[in-house]
């Protein structure tokens, strides 16, 4: 018996079922998502992707499918001057508590996220938000351009800011939203359940639950779809999309998402300070080759896609042609003087450092592999390593050329990727570019609250980017959604921060 | 045996500290900075005072040996800190995963030795007929085969063509089978082999031959003879093999999606989640050096005489 006791305890403990499990109805969907953090209180981080990619939390506005604002919990906005601009809370609105939603609890709410968020790219130059009824007034301390983008950002998703006061730490995990669906339970490893709100402001969902797994292995998403296991997932490998387009059951559906794929370049190596070399690199490499046979991507052109008013529209301003590379680097001097294949600078040759991260996969280490084999053709000579953490050589600089990938305008507008990636001093700034130019322009757009105009300044500004060679701009991801045919109402969002709302429903019923 | 227990012990102790010591170096002397990395790895850009007040609330400002004791002091209470991905207590983690990981390898080893032992049984009994040309064909391409092809092709027959299976809810029983049978089968190829051998050098001693003379069958004398005979030899590699899958079988894990200690290894390092990677390579210390240690007793029990001298053969 004594030896009984820890072996039933033993085995009680593997085979408990896990606080998160997947629950079988007729009205069930099973999605997948390939990327989920430690909990899902918005004001944190990134989290708040989860909670709109899941149809579970809603801002005031957001951004469409067709990239166009959206009035969700506002039913409309009105900007009375520079500086002020009122809000329509929707009527009806409640949180998942069943608590009604008006100004009051929307200023609750906004107040909580701009105090305790932990991001600073989000900080809105709020002067007062008041509440009446259902009409919420936000004023700022000065003119302020992307206050509307913003509020679209996941930070400001609303929330029961009362219900979060009571349990913080409960609600993390289980946040009192408005949203179509709400939260059952949550594990950071396996995913969500969650339940139709019977009270949303749109009408009760025909859904019941959907059963939102956590699968970060594409081939694994992809054979649970065609195995019919899961009815709706993203991010598909571009290998697996043919595959998937031909089972009768799925709906593969392929487009241009908001993600540019780029190399960074080191401005502190002495020869990435030389206009012409950069200019010889990108003239050197197949750059629309790997973009599509390599990556499954399309081409870029420059750091915003064409989709985006303020996207770059003309031809590569680089085109592959190996003769002006060589022409270009023999031009600037630098010339191979000891017969060995690889040109120098000063006496010592000249070997780059390209760095991508394990978690790019495969196309990152092949793109450089490719680049290494053009670039050894005019004469110039690279190492390729793929690492865990580069962080840390992003961080003391030892790399030429640093794969990255940024979603480049997140709420629509250009200012956070110019500003954060290649304003100088920036943060995300690795490469230590600096063009007072582009500082100045931002400045500028600061100030500039016209749309119209904000666009064309962020066009200039990216033009300057290409210009200068500050990055070598690969790729804008295509991205995909599939789904069964048993569910309807999938639409597939350019900016992938929403991936199911209100509107899904089965597709037989 | 007691004095082998008392004579090992201290040993066990002493590598545990030592593990623990050069571990924790070894994380304390590796580029980036820990409260950086939180914030990294939430794709926050923090101010200097966060970044000083996280590093604070870390203890990384304290010297390396008031670190290392905080941090040891913790383990031995079974409290190793906070994961930087998730938030979540390092302890109750590792807890779910292990119970994962445990799950799956109690069933890979109970297949492995059924099916080996049976494998190896008929093999020796039909030696040079068919079924033991089969059974080495079998063992061979176990001991060949990549497991993550294996697991591929187990996937696609499986789960996606016949839809036994499920793939996405570990939890489900049945989604244990298949990463049981990839770990199960390149493990039954090698044993297969082994135990076939052994046996077949037990068949020529004299006491088989003395069974066989009394009118004893072969099946019988291979259960109640020769077994008995080879299971000490087998205690060392079988432990090996028992540490090798709770350590976490990371490929397999990564293949199937199951949440176990391989892939919470990969994702702490993929996320430089560095408490969660101090507590996974302690556990795998322990996990080798006890098992080493329950090895070497049952080997003794099977065999009396590793005893008699001082444990050696």
């Amino acid at each position: 018996m004594k030896l009984l006791t820890p072996l039933v305890a033993a085995l009680a403990l593997v085979f408990t079922p896990p606080s998160v499990q997947a629950v079988e109805t007729e009205k069930t969907v099973n999605m997948s998502i390939f990327w989920l953090d430690g909990d899902i209180e918005p004001t944190s981080g990134w989290h708040g992707w989860t909670l709109t990619r899941c149809g579970i939390g809603e801002n005031l506005l957001q951004i469409d499918e067709n990239l166009d604002y959206k009035p969700v919990i506002a039913e409309s906005w009105q900007k009375i001057d520079d500086l002020t601009t009122v809000f329509n809370i929707r009527s009806g609105v409640t949180f998942h508590n069943g608590r009604a939603v008006d100004a009051q609890a929307v200023k609750e709410s906004l107040e909580r996220a701009i105090n305790i968020t932990d991001r600073q790219d989000v900080v809105i130059p709020i002067d007062t938000i008041s509440a009446s009824g259902n009409t919420l007034t936000i004023k700022t301390t000065r003119p302020y351009a992307t206050l509307l983008n913003m509020l679209a950002d996941t930070v400001f998703i609303i929330v029961d800011a009362k219900a979060a006061e009571q349990d913080p730490a409960g609600f993390k995990y289980k946040p009192v939203t408005t949203g179509p669906f709400q939260v059952e339970s949550f594990s950071s490893e396996t995913g969500l359940v969650i339940n139709k709100h019977t009270g949303h402001w749109a009408g009760e969902p025909q859904v019941d639950r959907i059963n939102v797994k956590y699968i970060s292995d594409a081939s694994t998403r992809s054979m649970a779809l065609q195995s019919g296991e899961l009815d709706f997932a993203a991010q598909i490998s571009p290998a697996d999309l043919s595959i998937l387009e031909k089972n009768e059951n799925l709906n593969v559906i392929t487009g241009p998402n908001l993600r540019i794929f780029h190399i960074r370049t080191n401005f502190a190596h002495p020869w990435m300070q030389i206009p012409e070399f950069r200019q010889a690199v990108h003239h050197a490499i197949h750059k629309d080759v790997y973009a599509e046979k390599i990556a499954g991507g399309i081409p870029a052109r420059g750091p915003f896609n064409k989709l985006l008013s303020f996207g770059h529209q003309g031809d590569d301003s680089y085109p592959y042609d190996q003769q002006k590379a060589i022409q270009l680097l023999d031009d600037a001097g630098l010339v191979d003087t000891n017969g060995d294949g690889i040109r120098e600078l000063n006496g010592q040759n000249i070997v780059l450092q390209y760095i991508s991260m394990t978690n790019h996969g495969a196309q990152a280490r092949n793109i450089g592999i490719a680049m290494q084999s053009e670039l050894k053709k005019v004469g110039i000579g690279m190492d390729v390593k793929q690492m865990e953490n580069f962080a840390e050589a992003s961080k003391q600089g030892k790399y030429d050329f640093l794969f990255e990938r940024w979603t480049s305008a997140p709420t629509l507008d250009p200012q956070y990727f110019l500003e954060s990636s290649f304003k100088t001093g920036a943060r995300g700034n690795s490469g230590q570019y600096s063009n007072p130019k582009l500082d100045a322009l931002l400045e500028q757009m600061d100030n500039t609250l016209d749309g119209d105009k904000r666009a064309a300044l962020g066009a200039k500004g990216a033009k300057m980017l290409m210009d200068d060679v500050a990055a070598i701009f690969l790729f804008y991801q295509r991205g995909n959604v599939v789904h069964n045919k048993r569910i309807s109402g999938v639409h597939k969002f350019v900016s992938e921060i929403y991936y199911i709302d209100e509107r899904l429903g089965l597709a037989n019923e | 045996m007691f004095r082998t227990i008392v004579k090992k012990v201290p040993e066990l102790i002493l590598v545990m500290l030592a593990a623990t010591l050069l571990t924790f170096f070894l994380t304390w002397v590796s580029p980036g900075d820990p409260a950086e990395i939180y914030f990294e790895s939430r794709g926050i850009a923090p101010t200097a005072d966060a970044l000083l007040a996280m590093q604070s609330k870390m203890g990384l400002d304290q010297p390396f040996a008031v670190q290392y004791w905080n941090w040891l002091s913790g383990i031995v209470q079974l409290d190793a800190g906070v994961s930087l991905r998730t938030g979540e207590p390092v302890a109750q983690m590792v807890k779910q995963r292990f119970a994962m990981t445990f799950k799956l390898s109690l069933l890979a080893i109970t297949l492995m030795l059924v099916l080996s032992f049976l494998l190896a049984i008929v093999a020796s009994l039909n030696e040079g007929g068919p079924a033991d040309y089969a059974i080495r064909l079998f063992s061979f391409a176990g001991v060949s085969m990549p497991d993550f092809w294996l697991g591929l092709m187990l996937i696609l027959n499986f789960v996606v063509y016949l839809q036994w299976f499920p793939l996405t809810d570990p939890y489900a029983l049945k989604s244990v089978v298949l990463p049981a049978l990839t770990l199960a089968i390149p493990l039954t190829g090698r044993y297969t082999r082994q135990i076939q051998s052994m046996i077949s050098e037990e068949m020529t001693k004299s006491y088989v031959v003395g069974a066989r003379a009394r009118g004893c069958t072969e099946w019988a004398i291979i259960l109640q003879h020769v077994l008995p005979a080879i299971l000490g030899g087998l205690t060392t590699l079988f432990g090996l093999s028992c540490a090798l899958l709770l350590g976490g079988t990371v490929v397999v894990e990564s293949i199937f999606s199951w949440p176990g200690l391989g892939s919470m290894a990969i994702e702490s390092i993929t996320h430089r989640d560095y408490p969660v990677l101090q507590a996974y390579v302690v556990i795998m210390v322990f996990i080798y050096v006890s098992i080493n240690f329950i090895a070497d007793i049952v080997a003794e029990i099977l065999d009396p005489r590793l005893s008699l001298s001082g444990g050696k053969r």
